[in-house]
């Protein structure tokens, strides 16, 4: 009789811990790196991770990162673009999900010159579903950027289910539209996809 | 005779014709574009005190041709590092409402300079617990903020125009002057100006 009350107790206390694990534990994700890139313009060696936490009201919410370094010839060609600028853009692949979004409530980092940030709820010709699928640094004063320097860029999306996605990470080359006032993509370059969760 | 009534003829609706389009074409606000601003902005110190007095005439400009309450959606660029307390007043003294802050770090082992972009959430102001935790993962310091991205009164802005712990209120991005598809929202900071702060660090117009 006791042994069977004690396991019972064994029982409760396992799943509340396992429970606890699961909804308040942050967690990283193993981290992926890329290689020399196609673009003129992209860092030739990226680093990526995924970061999961709660805020204080236990929301979800997971933090795609990347850390990249520019060769001198790509500083360079970002230079010689008078009229495009360089971004930095993580976003989901599916434009159409709802799994995650990023909120008008966010938290962005970034070690790029003068960074500009900005999110989008693609595709925009037909005004997206609601849910906020693109995050973006745009750097804004180009003849700062200098080769061999650790930037980066951390972004955040609210998590509202656990279906799998994939983040693209990318460099951009923007302009900026005057028929439309939009800040289009000229050129652009994925350097890594990944899938979240990825545990 | 004949021929001049025809030229006449011509000639006038030539002029109501091109008349006409100039007016329609000006009564469209062009559209806001920050890379100009950043082009302007980016040539030195004369360059962006010059940016700055443009800005003011514009300032000048509402301070008598439009409401007291008129809301405007800008960009204040703080003239140094400011603290937590500094921003808590600016936000209760000038009735902001609060969008977006940009705030400056430094990176502990290379010293590189950190941007972070925080909003409020939760009832607070920002999530202080989360910021920290971002600039730990980061290795990096907490300096102070910088720049703020909010909604404000005409009659708070010409106020806190004469704050030195501000060098510019930007309101280039705001609907009255021009089109901004970027920002569909009042509540929001999707395409604010970008601040002046690092043209300031960078050619040392920092308030002591």
């Amino acid at each position: 009789m006791n042994k069977k009350i004690l396991s019972v107790v064994v029982l409760i206390l396992f799943s509340t811990f396992s429970f606890a694990i699961t909804v308040y534990a942050d967690r990283w994700s193993p981290t992926e790196d890329w290689g020399p890139q196609v673009g003129s313009y992209s860092p030739d060696w990226g680093r990526t991770v995924m970061y999961e936490y709660n805020d204080s009201a236990y929301n979800l919410y997971v933090s795609p990162q990347a850390r990249f370094r520019f060769t001198e010839d790509a500083i360079k060609s970002i230079r010689s673009y008078y009229y495009l600028y360089y971004t930095f853009d993580i976003s989901v692949s599916d434009q159409y999900n709802t799994t995650v979004s990023a909120l008008n409530t966010t938290m962005y980092y970034s070690t790029l010159p003068s960074p500009h940030f900005d999110r989008d709820d693609d595709p925009e010709e037909s005004g997206g579903n609601g849910y906020f699928d693109e995050t973006e640094v745009t750097c804004t004063s180009p003849l700062d950027m200098c080769a061999n320097i650790d930037y980066r860029f951390d972004s955040r999306f609210r998590v509202y289910f656990t279906d799998p996605i994939t983040f693209e990470f990318a460099s951009q080359m923007s302009h900026y539209n005057y028929y439309t006032g939009e800040y289009d993509t000229w050129y652009y370059d994925i350097h890594k996809t990944r899938n979240y969760p990825w545990y | 005779m004949k021929k001049i009534t025809i030229v006449l003829i011509i000639l006038v609706s030539i002029t109501l014709g091109t008349f006409g389009f100039l007016k329609a074409f000006s009564q469209d606000k062009p559209f806001f574009d920050m890379f100009s601003i950043a082009r302007e902005i980016s040539q030195g110190k004369d360059s962006i005190l010059n940016y700055k007095n443009k800005v003011e005439k514009v300032l000048d400009k509402i301070k008598v041709g439009s409401p007291l309450e008129e809301k405007y959606f800008v960009t204040i660029t703080l003239s140094k590092f400011v603290t937590e307390e500094e921003l808590e007043k600016l936000v209760k003294d000038y009735n902001i409402e609060m969008l977006a802050i940009e705030g400056r770090s430094i990176e502990k082992g290379t010293n590189l300079k950190g941007t972070f972009f925080v909003t409020p959430e939760n009832g607070m102001l920002y999530d202080k617990k989360l910021l920290l935790d971002m600039l730990q993962r980061n290795d990096a310091e907490f300096k102070g903020f910088i720049a703020i991205v909010v909604n404000i009164q005409n009659e708070d802005i010409q106020k806190l125009r004469n704050n030195k712990i501000v060098f510019l209120i930007d309101p280039s991005t705001d609907t009255h002057f021009v089109r901004n598809p970027k920002h569909e929202k009042t509540n929001s900071w999707d395409g604010y100006a970008p601040s002046v702060f690092s043209e300031l660090e960078k050619n040392n117009l920092l308030n002591p």
